[in-house]
């Protein structure tokens, strides 16, 4: 009988020191939880974009982006790409990207970017353009968190939104805003330099074989009505192709020729007596000026260049 | 039987009053395409224009930008027709045309080559190498097909493969350099709105040349209406016939595909429906398909200004709309005809 009971206890005994040690050993997993639950929270970066939500663990450090003015983006951020789409042509960065830009792999056209090569620098992000990748965003996407942004088509406040979508995503927020805080003061330092804007002013890519009016709904013709002046061509489409007529009954006061090209269609309508009717051409108001500061760093560094451009040209002499 | 003969020759008068509707036309065409474009224009400037009596603004307009480019759609329109009825002679296969048959898909590449290889190239420059696209656009189908009569479906089939086949280049290519080539696209689909009086002057003598040797040779493309081995029979060197029939082809093809890119259809749709109107006879199915492809390609590009108005379309997207259907029925109806 006594050792009956001596046998009870101790298995009672036994019990509760089972159970509690189960039920300590919960309390502190559930401590532990919470604890990472607070680290994740503090780290991770949540960004919306054109084509969903994109959710990173910590701000990534191989980044590969799809467009010139993502590299203009993340050059002000002090970030350096690891691939960049960049046509094969280093030479469309314009020169203070360059300047900053260290070792970088091209993975081809922008149009067509080389999803093997992407693949093989094992990015933890990749920023990539609405227009252009809508049809590869799952292939990007498995390779690396991707976030699309409207680039192609987008106007300067559109890109400036996209620059502190960037920002976030690079966990560079805070540094991202300030950035930009700086960029308005430039612009608006500039804005005085420039005096009076009431030309109408038409930016243009010209080719061999095409003039592409930049519409007042581009990125350079929605940044010149930003600062005061007029974009004559009103159209939704941002690159419309003018032929000469149109362009004379369109006549704008000053031009910025963006040549893609060295030779362009605009050596053969400089012979036509049409030329000599626009307004910009009497008022020798056309300049030449890089398509890769314009029209390809679609950014703050490029917008910023651009403003230095009309100073130089259209400031108040 | 009645209907036969019928098709066979129309009467005089008939084709007599058949010239004078399609030639009046054609004077309609030029004068809407002078008239109306993006710039207002009244009659009175248009009268002053054409008169050359006036050089302002309104005028230069006419005179420097709608006058070349009518005439310039008008010349390729007769190019791009006699091209493929030429084409569709020499091969007696009804749904040939330069089109179909690689061509003007060769002379596309080889453009588009010149042009990123050497963005200086004059167009007179590019006129040339659109013939070497041309030849060897040509080659590569009678190589892959054979030239013996009544191989309609393998020619047919070796032109379409050829032509992809070059279009894909074609398109790669632009897509590898799209920066420098982004009107291009513009210009893959047939454009004339750009053309100047550079461009009928590089035209013009091609034209010359080609309709030169076209009714030169009349006579002899008579036999590519009979069959090969009565041709034979005859004495006649049928091979070298057929060969100078796609040096012109070449000629007429390369040299507007060159200015104004590959318009599609126009070669393959107006030789039926001169055919319809006219009859086989040769003296009048020639100027009749000449003729009728200039007034397509200038009503083409009248309407081409306003699809997307103020903006240009390619005229070669009208082209298509009325073509392709048209080459559907024609295939259906053949397919029936030999089964």
């Amino acid at each position: 009988m006594q050792h009956r009971m001596k046998r009870m206890f101790g298995f009672v005994f036994m019990s509760i020191f089972i159970l509690s040690l189960i039920a300590c050993g919960n309390a502190d997993e559930n401590e532990s939880k919470e604890e990472a639950l607070k680290e994740t929270k503090k780290e991770t970066i949540e960004i919306n974009h054109e084509l969903g939500k994109t959710v990173l663990e910590k701000a990534p450090e191989k980044i590969v982006v799809l467009e010139f003015s993502y590299t203009d983006a993340l050059m002000t951020l002090d970030v350096q790409p690891v691939g960049v789409a960049d046509d094969d042509d280093p030479k469309l960065f314009m020169d203070k990207v360059r300047d900053q830009l260290k070792e970088y792999t091209s993975i081809g056209s922008r149009y067509e970017p080389n999803i093997e090569m992407i693949s093989s620098l094992q990015p933890d992000l990749i920023i990539a353009d609405l227009n252009h990748h809508k049809d590869i965003y799952d292939q990007l996407n498995k390779i690396a968190p991707t976030i699309v942004l409207d680039d192609h088509q987008a106007d300067y406040n559109q890109m400036l939104d996209n620059y502190l979508v960037i920002a976030k995503a690079l966990g560079k927020e805070e540094e991202g805003k300030q950035r930009l805080e700086e960029h308005h003061q430039k612009i608006e330092e500039a804005k005085q330099k420039i005096g009076e804007t009431t030309l109408t002013v038409l930016p243009a890519v010209t080719n061999p074989k095409g003039f592409f009016a930049h519409s007042d709904h581009s990125y350079t013709g929605s940044f010149l009505l930003n600062i005061g002046f007029d974009d004559p061509v009103k159209s939704e489409d941002s690159y419309p192709q003018l032929g000469l007529e149109q362009l004379v009954e369109t006549n704008p006061q000053a031009i910025f020729l963006l040549p893609a090209t060295e030779e362009t269609i605009v050596d053969e309508w400089g012979k036509n007596p049409l030329w000599q009717e626009i307004d910009a051409v009497q008022n020798n108001k056309v300049f030449t000026v890089e398509r890769r500061d314009w029209a390809l760093s679609r950014g703050l560094l490029g917008s910023e260049k651009m403003i230095e451009d009309i100073v130089k040209h259209l400031g108040d002499q | 039987m009645s209907r036969f003969t019928i098709r066979k020759q129309k009467p005089k008068t008939f084709l007599l009053s058949l010239f004078a509707v399609i030639f009046i036309f054609i004077v309609i065409g030029f004068f809407i395409s002078l008239k109306w474009g993006q710039a207002t224009i009244s009659w009175r400037i248009l009268y002053e224009a054409i008169t050359y009596q006036g050089q302002d603004k309104e005028h230069l307009y006419i005179q420097t930008l709608r006058m070349p480019r009518t005439i310039t759609a008008f010349v390729i329109g007769v190019h791009m027709a006699l091209a493929g009825l030429l084409t569709q002679l020499v091969t007696r296969n009804p749904i040939a045309s330069p089109h179909i048959f690689g061509i003007n898909a060769g002379a596309s590449l080889s453009v588009v080559i010149s042009l990123i290889v050497f963005p200086s190239f004059t167009l007179t420059a590019s006129v040339y190498f659109a013939f070497i696209g041309a030849i060897l656009g040509a080659l590569l189908v009678f190589s892959l097909a054979g030239i013996q009569q009544k191989q309609h479906v393998r020619l047919a089939l070796a032109g379409i493969a050829v032509h992809f086949l070059l279009s894909s280049l074609t398109e790669g290519l632009i897509i590898m350099n799209q920066h420098s080539t982004d009107s291009m696209m513009f210009w893959l689909v047939g454009a004339v709105n750009q053309a100047g009086w550079q461009e009928v002057q590089t035209l013009l003598p091609w034209s010359i040349t080609g309709i030169t040797i076209f009714l030169f040779m009349l006579p002899s493309f008579r036999l590519l209406l009979i069959d090969d081995d009565v041709a034979l029979s005859l004495g006649q060197r049928i091979m070298f016939v057929k060969l100078i029939g796609m040096l012109i082809v070449i000629l007429l093809a390369g040299s507007a595909v060159a200015t104004c890119g590959p318009i599609g259809f126009v070669g393959l749709l107006i030789p039926h429906v001169a055919r319809l109107l006219a009859g086989e006879k040769l003296g009048t199915l020639v100027p009749l398909t000449g003729l009728l492809g200039g007034l397509l390609l200038v009503y083409a590009d009248f309407f081409s200004r306003f699809i997307a108005y103020p903006y240009e379309s390619p005229v070669g997207i009208l082209t298509a709309v009325i073509g392709g259907p048209f080459f559907i029925y024609l295939a259906r109806k053949k397919g029936r005809a030999s089964l």
